[in-house]
């Protein structure tokens, strides 16, 4: 007999989400599905609004990556009213971003994607959270954890006027300049946020990968696909978060393209599925060749592993030792393994705290020259950043008011979702064997899509036109009276 | 929208140098903060002829996702943009 295991809802990651898995006659499994049930609209009611609410409106996305958007919708406002910015306000949006991305990726890593290895995949649900992690990492550490977040927090509050919602972008620089003390608290945070770093990383290290059975899980086949990886890269082909070009790798690990963000449609396309509101993204110029790996599909992936498959390397130096020890490891370049992405992560972080410290010093910071005012007719313009979980495009177009007449948003999670949909169904045919299935076994496969850090609320901001509603009316008794579906 | 919401976000946005927009919705005191916000804009509008006055308002686009942001269904448009446009003219 047919059986079918729902996992609702999945947890420890932004948004909402179900996994679906269709068992056959012998209890293996025939398709696991990755389904996003839930619904935003916010490319819809953007329509009308001025442009320069919508860094405020777009922050409404997500809590947890409220400055990606921001950023990403200022440096759309730039384009749009053709103006550059003066390089002291690029450079505080980028201390802030730096801020933001060490504080971020410590959330996944200690809160959301942590308790799977530091507590273990299948230890008891109960444990593994992030209480779980605090117990075996004990109380010191926590502290740790939680002081460096709140310290950088309150640094985004500084700079960016609001930590969840931030309010500091606009058309041509931001809204205020740092003081001199300002800038002394920030070079005391990313020092710490540095040693904070390298000591996640050691924690990486110890609970990780000294333990055998983790890496045979980290480099098996059952979380390994070969695709196509994209990352904004500087000049230099280093990873970077704030500016640059986009860079796609092959499967073999070899550029693909590099092009500049506004160039992003002709490159990148969406594919539907009627399971999902999720829209899946694939490569244009190879095509939609369905949920398959190699250089024939155009799936590819997105977030840390792919931003340092894309690129050549690290732009900070002690971030530079740990992505070749990372490679080294792993046995070269590109790495495939889906949950290498935690310690992609973690190289990041590093990453993020020691472009922060550099920014933090640099004596044009507290330069009050922060903003040019635009004096263009807007039309169009496309900002495009890294979030935390991967590339993030806002496009917009407006009347000659600089009223929003179209807003299209590509979000890291859309690029990423083809790559994690064959990531759950990969991971449940490998673990789901003969109708056997307890807690620690569907853990094993929520691990394939958390390695990933989805954000289903940045991810299903479209309309897609009517959406499926069942409407049950009830009488007083309880009794129904009409249901009406569309 | 400051002066018509409720405060309690010890005023970030504005020591953000960035302009209130009311999230916090409503104070009590108050029957309708949207129409407050936009009486006391109006009160700063320096003409008498009407069609002036209508000329300078129509440069506010999209009142009611500027004035209710946070608060249209629980305002006297009860969630219906549309009325607003009737009583722009009023305003």
């Amino acid at each position: 007999m047919n059986r079918q295991i729902t996992i609702d809802p999945i947890t420890r990651l932004e948004g909402h989400g179900k996994i679906n898995v269709f068992l056959d006659d012998k209890g293996n499994v025939e398709r696991a599905y990755f389904q996003i049930p839930e619904l935003r609209g916010f490319e819809k009611f953007a329509e009308g609004r001025p442009a320069e609410d919508m860094p405020q409106i777009t922050s409404r996305i997500c809590g947890v990556c409220p400055t990606a958007h921001h950023m990403a919708s200022t440096k759309a406002l730039d384009d749009l009213y053709k103006v550059d910015p003066p390089s002291p306000a690029k450079k505080i949006r980028e201390l802030v971003y730096s801020t933001f991305f060490v504080e971020d990726h410590a959330l996944h890593f200690y809160f959301l994607g942590g308790p799977d290895f530091v507590v273990g995949p299948t230890a008891d649900k109960g444990q593994r959270n992030i209480l779980g992690v605090l117990g075996k990492v004990g109380l010191e550490i926590g502290k740790e954890v939680i002081g460096v977040r709140q310290q950088l927090r309150e640094l985004i509050t500084l700079a960016a006027g609001k930590v969840i919602h931030p309010v500091f972008g606009v058309p041509g620089g931001i809204s205020k300049p740092l003081r001199e003390n300002d800038q002394d608290r920030f070079i005391s945070a990313a020092d710490r946020a540095v040693k904070f770093g390298e000591f996640s990383l050691q924690v990486f290290e110890d609970v990780v990968l000294k333990n055998k059975q983790y890496v045979e899980k980290i480099v098996s086949d059952a979380y390994t696909h070969k695709t196509y990886y994209m990352g904004m890269v500087d000049q230099n082909n280093k990873v970077n978060f704030y500016d640059g070009q986009l860079r796609v790798v092959g499967p073999n690990g070899r550029e693909y393209a590099k092009f500049k963000s506004q160039d992003y449609l002709q490159h990148i396309a969406e594919h539907v599925e009627p399971w999902s509101y999720m829209k899946f993204c694939f490569l244009k110029n190879v095509g939609w060749n369905g949920f398959s790996d190699g250089e024939r599909s155009g799936v590819y992936a997105v977030a840390p592993l792919a931003r340092l498959n894309a690129a050549d390397g690290m732009a900070t130096p002690k971030a530079q030792q740990a992505y070749e020890r990372f490679y080294s490891t792993l046995g070269g370049k590109p790495v495939h393994h889906t949950l290498a992405n935690h310690w992609a992560r973690l190289v990041e972080l590093l990453y993020a705290a020691e472009r922060m410290r550099e920014l933090a010093h640099d004596p044009e910071i507290i330069d009050p020259n922060v903003r040019i005012i635009p004096d263009t007719v807007p039309k169009e313009g496309i900002g495009v950043v890294e979030a935390p979980r991967g590339t993030l495009v806002h496009h917009y177009r407006t009347d000659e008011r600089g009223v929003i007449t179209m807003a299209n948003l590509i979000v890291a999670t859309q690029n990423n979702a083809a790559r994690i949909a064959m990531s759950v169904d990969k991971a449940a045919r490998n673990v789901i064997k003969n109708g056997q299935v307890n807690d620690g076994l569907l853990n094993l496969v929520e691990m394939a899509f958390r390695a990933y850090d989805p954000c289903h609320g940045c991810g299903t901001h479209a309309l897609p036109g009517n959406m499926p509603l069942t409407v049950t009316m009830y009488d007083p008794r309880g009794n129904i009276v009409e249901t009406i579906t569309r | 929208m400051g002066p018509s919401t409720r405060s309690g976000c010890e005023a970030a946005c504005i020591v953000g140098n960035m302009p209130c927009t009311g999230c916090l919705g409503p104070t009590s005191g108050i029957l309708d903060a949207g129409a407050k916000a936009i009486g006391a804009v109006a009160s700063c509008v320096d003409a008498t002829d009407p069609q002036e006055i209508a000329r300078r308002l129509d440069r506010i686009v999209d009142l009611p996702g500027t004035f209710y942001r946070y608060s249209l269904p629980s305002s006297l448009l009860h969630g219906r943009p549309e009325r607003s446009k009737q009583t722009e003219g009023n305003v």
